[in-house]
Formats: C-alpha cells, sequence, structure tokens
C-alpha cells in the first residue's frame, strides 16, 4: 500500500518539513494580530541564505542558521511596516513578497561565482558508527526539529504568559492595551519569530532538502503553508496536519505518474488540495485583530 | 553622365530595388553596424543552469565576445508571453531574435511572417519552418540524440533498469526519450527503461523527488534533460548513490561521484553558424540539422569497468558511423 512505503513516508516528511516551519511562523504572526502574506518572500530569502550560508561556510546546519538570520532580517522589515509605520498589511505582504523575488535572484546572479553550485549534506551532528548515529540515521533530522519547534510554539502560546499576551494582542488589541500589553512590541517580537521560521523553512528547502538555489525556488510553498494556518484553523496540531496532507498531496503527485495518464493532472494535486483546504476553512474564524491596519 | 556611370548606377539602383523586393535582408554583408540581437530563455538564469539552456548561453558569449553582437538576452520567458516578447524585439528593430527551446515553436511560427525584417532563428529540435522567409532554425536530431544516451546507460546499468527523466513534457523531450528506449534496447535486449517527468523546467524539488521515485523503482542510470531543475536530478542520484547521464553539455563537476558521462553536444557552434550566415548574408529560410555524429561521450573519469567502457564507446561509435541500424519508433511516454 502506497501510505505505508517508507520511501513514500520519507518523500512526505521531505515535502512537508519547510511547510511546517513556515506555518508555524504564520501561526504565530497571525495569532499577533499581523497577516503574514509576506511569508512567501521571507521563505525565499531565508532559502536563498541558507543556500549561500551553506555553500560558503561548508555547512548545512550553519545554512540553516543564515536561513534564521535571514528570517529575521525580514521579520523586523515587516514589522517595520505593519507597526511601526502602519500600511495596509495585504499590500506590504504582497509588495514584500515581489520584492523578495528581485532581491534574491539578483544576489544569486552576484554570487555565482563564488558559492558552489550546490551544498553539502545535511545529516545528524553526530559522529558515525555510533549507536546514536545508527538510531539517528533513519530519521530526518530537520523533521524531529520541525516537530520538536512545532510542540514548543503549541506550548508557548497557549501554555505561557508571553503566549497569552501575543493572543490577546491577536484578539483585541484594545482589551490587551487596557491590560498593560504592550501590543506594537508583542506584534514586532513576534513578527521577528515568524521570519525567523520563514527563513529556517526556506533554508529547510534549500540547504536541507534540494542542496541548490534556483529562482523562486519556493514556488508558492509560502502560500501553501499560510493555506496550511487556515485549514489548521490557527491551532499548531491541526497546521501540522495540513502540511502532512499537503505533503501525502505532493508525493501522490509524483508517484501517480506511474499510473499512466496525463502528468500535467496528477502535478495538480497538491494545489487543489489547497484550494480544498481554504475552502473547508472558510467559515474558521482566525484572530480578529488580524488585518487591520489602525495603529 | 557618361553611358559607362549611368549603367554604373541602374546597375546600383537595380540591386537596391531587388533587395528590397526580396523584402527580407537582416544585415548586409561587412556593415560596420553590429548585430542587435535578443535571446529568449524559458529558463531563469541560463548561465547557470547546467544542460541546454548553459550550453546555449555559452553560443550567445560567442555572439557577444566573438562577433561583437549586441545581444539582450530574456531570462524566464514563460511560454505565453513568448510571442509577445518576440514581437516586442522586433518593433523595437532587432536584427535578430533567438528562441532557445523547442517548446517556443508556436511563437516562432505566429511571429515570423508578421515581422519579415527581422530574423527569427530557432536553437532548438524543430522539423517543419513557418511560413516565412526569415526563419532560421539550427536543429538536432534528438532522436539519435536519445539512442546515444539510452545505449550508453543500458550498457552501463547494473540492475537492468533505467530511468529517462524530463522537465515539461515537450515533442522534442518525447523523441528524446524514445530514442533513449529504442537505443536501450538495441544495445541490451533485456534492459527494462523507465520514463517520467517532472512537468516543468524549473521545479527543483518536483524534479528531485521524481528522480528519487525511478531510483526507488529500480533505476541505476538515470538518463536527465531537466533544464533548470538538473540540480534536483542530480541531488536525488548523489544522495541515492547511483549514476546519471548528463544532457548537453558535460555536467561532471556539478557532481563528480554521481555523473557518469553526458552525451555533449556542440550547442556553441550553432551559434557560430548563425553568426557566419548573418555576416555572409546567407539567411535564407532552412534547417540546418546536426546528426548523431557530432554528439559526443564526455569522459567517464574510470567509473566503468574497462570492458565495460570499451563496449560502450565501441557501440556509440558504430551507431555514429551508421554500422548500426536502430528502429525509429515514437512511445507513448508518461
Amino acid at each position: 500500500m502506497l501510505l505505508l512505503d517508507p520511501e513514500f513516508l520519507f518523500g512526505l516528511l521531505r515535502i512537508a518539513t519547510p511547510l511546517m516551519f513556515v506555518a508555524m511562523g504564520v501561526l504565530i504572526a497571525e495569532r499577533s494580530g499581523v497577516l503574514f502574506i509576506g511569508v512567501e518572500g521571507a521563505m525565499l530569502v531565508g532559502a536563498f541564505a541558507g543556500f549561500l550560508g551553506a555553500g560558503l561556510l561548508g555547512s548545512a546546519w550553519l545554512g540553516l542558521v543564515c536561513g534564521v538570520l535571514a528570517g529575521v532580517l525580514c521579520g523586523a522589515a515587516m514589522a517595520l511596516l505593519t507597526v511601526s509605520i502602519p500600511a495596509n498589511q495585504v499590500v506590504v505582504g504582497l509588495a514584500f513578497n515581489i520584492v523578495c523575488a528581485g532581491i534574491t535572484s539578483f544576489a544569486f546572479r552576484l554570487t555565482a561565482s563564488v558559492a558552489p553550485s550546490r551544498t553539502p549534506l545535511l545529516e545528524w551532528p553526530v559522529a558515525e558508527g555510533t549507536t546514536l548515529a545508527r538510531w539517528l540515521g533513519h530519521l530526518p533530522p530537520l523533521t524531529v526539529l520541525a516537530l520538536a519547534l512545532s510542540a514548543a510554539t503549541a506550548w508557548m502560546l497557549f501554555r505561557t504568559a508571553p503566549g497569552l499576551m501575543l493572543r490577546s494582542a491577536g484578539h483585541n488589541r484594545h482589551a490587551a492595551a487596557s491590560a498593560g500589553v504592550n501590543v506594537g512590541a508583542v506584534r514586532s517580537v513576534a513578527l521577528l519569530a515568524a521570519g525567523a521560521f520563514a527563513g529556517l523553512g526556506g533554508a529547510a528547502l534549500t540547504a536541507g532538502w534540494i542542496r541548490s538555489f534556483s529562482d523562486d525556488v519556493t514556488m508558492g510553498r509560502g502560500f501553501i503553508a499560510l493555506a496550511a494556518v487556515y485549514f489548521g484553523r490557527w491551532y499548531p496540531g491541526w497546521t501540522i496536519a495540513a502540511c502532512v496532507i499537503f505533503g501525502i498531496g505532493e508525493a501522490m503527485a509524483f508517484r501517480a505518474q506511474s499510473f499512466g495518464g496525463n502528468p500535467h493532472l496528477y502535478l495538480m494535486i497538491p494545489y487543489l488540495l489547497t484550494l480544498a483546504g481554504v475552502a473547508l476553512a472558510g467559515r474558521a474564524q482566525g484572530p480578529q485583530e488580524a488585518g487591520r491596519t489602525e495603529p | 553622365m557618361t553611358n559607362c556611370n549611368r549603367r554604373a548606377f541602374l546597375a546600383a539602383g537595380g540591386g537596391v530595388a531587388l533587395m528590397l523586393s526580396a523584402g527580407f535582408h537582416v544585415r548586409p554583408a561587412f556593415s560596420a553596424k553590429p548585430v542587435k540581437a535578443a535571446v529568449i530563455f524559458s529558463v531563469a538564469n541560463p548561465g547557470n543552469a547546467a544542460g541546454w539552456d548553459e550550453g546555449s548561453y555559452r553560443g550567445v558569449r560567442k555572439l557577444i565576445d566573438e562577433h561583437g553582437w549586441d545581444v539582450t538576452v530574456a531570462e524566464a520567458v514563460p511560454f505565453p508571453r513568448l510571442a509577445d516578447t518576440a514581437a516586442n524585439y522586433a518593433e523595437s528593430g532587432y536584427d535578430v531574435v533567438i528562441f532557445t527551446s523547442s517548446g517556443h515553436i508556436g511563437a516562432w511560427n505566429e511571429v515570423s511572417p508578421k515581422y519579415p525584417k527581422t530574423l527569427f532563428a530557432m536553437m532548438s529540435v524543430v522539423n517543419a519552418l513557418p511560413k516565412a522567409a526569415n526563419a532560421l532554425a539550427f536543429s538536432i536530431d534528438i532522436y539519435g540524440y536519445g539512442v546515444m544516451g539510452g545505449m550508453a546507460a543500458a550498457l552501463a546499468s547494473k540492475s537492468g533498469t533505467i530511468a529517462a527523466v524530463g522537465g515539461a513534457p515537450v515533442p522534442g523531450l518525447i523523441t528524446w526519450m524514445s530514442g533513449i528506449i529504442e537505443g536501450a534496447k538495441s544495445a541490451r535486449s533485456d534492459i527494462e527503461v523507465l520514463t517520467a517527468f517532472s512537468g516543468d523546467w524549473s521545479n527543483v524539488p518536483r524534479a528531485r523527488e521524481v528522480t528519487a521515485m525511478q531510483i526507488e523503482r529500480g533505476a541505476d542510470i538515470i538518463v536527465m534533460n531537466a533544464g533548470g531543475s538538473t540540480r534536483g536530478v542530480l541531488d536525488a542520484v548523489e544522495t541515492a548513490g547511483v549514476q546519471c547521464i548528463g544532457y548537453a553539455t558535460d555536467v561532471y563537476a556539478e557532481s563528480e561521484k554521481s555523473v557518469l558521462t553526458s552525451v555533449l553536444m556542440n550547442i556553441p557552434s550553432w551559434y557560430e553558424a548563425l553568426a557566419l550566415a548573418v555576416d555572409e548574408g546567407r539567411t535564407e529560410a532552412r534547417i540546418e540539422n546536426y546528426g548523431p555524429d557530432t554528439f559526443t561521450l564526455a569522459d567517464m573519469h574510470g567509473k566503468l569497468d574497462g570492458a565495460v567502457e570499451t563496449t560502450l564507446r565501441d557501440t556509440i561509435g558504430r551507431y555514429q558511423r551508421g554500422e548500426l541500424t536502430v528502429a525509429v519508433v515514437a512511445h507513448d511516454v508518461k
């Protein structure tokens, strides 16, 4: 059976892992009351920084760190534009995506002569041949990291005081402010964290999975993560489940080609799932403040 | 004016009138003005694309560096925008517009008759010309090219299963895969040939996973033509510890561990031929076809057993010399 095939399972985890990181970023931003439409751009910047860092520093793990740092910068830019100024979150997000696509393409060409075309393989940072290495060898490191960070995010959001402050800023900023919460500061910090997650997701795609970069390499994965959050109704567990469902869709699309017929029809599966996910989440009530522009 | 001068004047005037009545002439021979050309790619960053588009980009560099052409490169032009892009160049006074993929044939056919003062050159696999005098093509025998790749893969395979992985399922690529199937079977009757498309020329993750799937199905040699997503194929091959055969240019430097060889095409020489044709005013509509004798197998860096490599090179050499015939069959590849 296809779903029990280990190679299929590893395939869907490879596909779903970058989505999980990015979706956690979107979830944090939107729970704080900021629409994170610019997530595709932040992911793309993280993907480029991850590729460049891994290639130049000779370590995929260092590439991931570079992706996180680049994502934090993107989050800071988003915070400046949508919290400090504040500009319309939808317009800023869309413009941010376009700017990031241009910047990464330009920077990719500038660095083509100095950066290796492919990055080192990402492996568990344990000595080869040890029992621990044999045990961990079968587990994709980034999937484990994504699940751990998702659990930490869920705990932080629903079991800690900062999480309560963040959710209150996204639910009703006036009520939060009257309770002494600095809404602007909370949203800014949330956007830094969201950017870090988006950057990590991008780096997981390039340095952790395909080990190379090309223009627009994210190919709409940021938007799929956005849809996963809506599908998961802004709850980490359901969001991760949605990412896995999209991973299954894409992995099935690759394998279904062997069944015959037009391959383009199968390649539509993940996007149809995204559409269905958003449609099914149509009545879901998101954070009330998300998308509001008033200072 | 003497009779002699009058005759010379009339002859010169008649010559100009004849040229104008022909309706098209890109550029008189020995013109001091550089040829203004536009090259259209459907992939991004073709100079770094590893494969066909990189070969084309090297050809473009030849036009600029060795022939002094004034060249504009349009990257990542989506198929629906090709005709408009080419038309814009023609309207802006470009002498030559170059298409670089067989996926551009529709636009080539559409635009060429509308702008008779511009030369539209196709640098890819074509079988027919547009209904226009200003269309020129430098094409290859893509079936024969596939045959060579199929032979090499079949003879190098230990598992008895090989796979051809392509980008978008354009007609040229389907012909290439048919050639691979027949070439492989002609070299080894028990070979199984898998085929798959990633669906486009730029989605690296998708190309990687499609290749990984073929490896899971038993393929130990991957013959690839994935355009800008070639590095996805290379990563899947390297991760699984199998080998692949590169397309058009030598991709050994991209992954020394996993590139067995590449079947090389001398794509820059097509651009050289175009430049000479324009310089000499030989721009009449025609298809210049490059056959298997123009393809070569890159170094294998000792990856195959000596006897196997000798058999492989001998088989391919006999095919190139016409001593070995391979059936031409159009397979309905998926």
